[in-house]
């Protein structure tokens, strides 16, 4: 068991009951709620609003560091990155998330194959494949 | 007459039908979990590969790419059709 996963899909779940946010996981964990698994080393999330800073300012209470320079860098793909208090450089160890205000999809019923028709993402290929499958915090028992 | 050519693309026709169906056997045997077991499977899994390719500097953060995908995909999708 992960235990560094564990705990971002916790700090994940408390940035949604601190903000208010809806959070979605997507990325690796996503797949393997609906696909065998894929090794991941970070969670990948969608937090429905239109401000990711208020999902920034959340991040102390949930036991998360972000790095200024590294928000600053990512903010050009509009998306930020939310670390673990122990990896505060170097491989992320954290929660990457961008923010988007549109209701996704969930893929319905167990009616699906691993590669999920639909939820596929044109143009990403390998590890990118079904980056959009996503699924629900409290779906996932967290 | 079948030819080599001919008998190599059946060989490999035939290995491609039983890749698929034990990639469709483990999706369903998955799919039989939970959700919280999909999830332990997930972060055994991930856990497993870290032991066995430990985190090394220099990384290459592929964030930048990845992200600016995802928006695009997600802007299209936010398009009235």
């Amino acid at each position: 068991m992960n235990d560094e996963l564990s705990r971002l899909l916790a700090a994940a779940a408390g940035l949604e009951a601190a903000t208010g946010v809806k959070i979605v996981v997507v990325g690796g964990i996503a797949r393997g709620n609906w696909a065998p698994p894929r090794n991941t080393e970070e969670v990948d999330v969608i937090a429905g609003t239109g401000r990711l800073d208020r999902i920034l300012e959340a991040a102390p209470s949930v036991g998360l560091v972000v790095i200024p320079e590294e928000v600053a860098a990512l903010a050009v793909a509009d998306m930020t990155r939310l670390r673990l208090p122990e990896h505060l450089s170097g491989p992320n160890v954290g929660i990457d998330t961008t923010a988007a205000t549109i209701t996704l999809a969930a893929p319905a019923g167990a009616d699906f194959s691993p590669i999920v028709p639909g939820f596929e993402v044109p143009g990403l290929t390998g590890d990118y494949a079904g980056v959009l499958l996503h699924v629900e915090l409290g779906a996932l028992g967290c | 007459m079948a030819t080599s050519g001919d008998r190599l693309r059946e060989q490999m026709a035939k290995v491609g039908r039983i890749k698929a169906e034990a990639r469709s056997a483990d999706a369903e045997a998955h799919l039989r979990l939970s959700p919280g077991e999909r999830l332990a499977a997930t972060l055994r899994l991930s856990q497993a590969a870290l032991d066995l390719f430990p985190r090394r500097e220099p990384w290459v953060d592929d964030a930048l790419e990845t992200w600016s995908r995802v928006n695009a995909r997600l802007r299209a999708a936010s398009k009235p059709a």
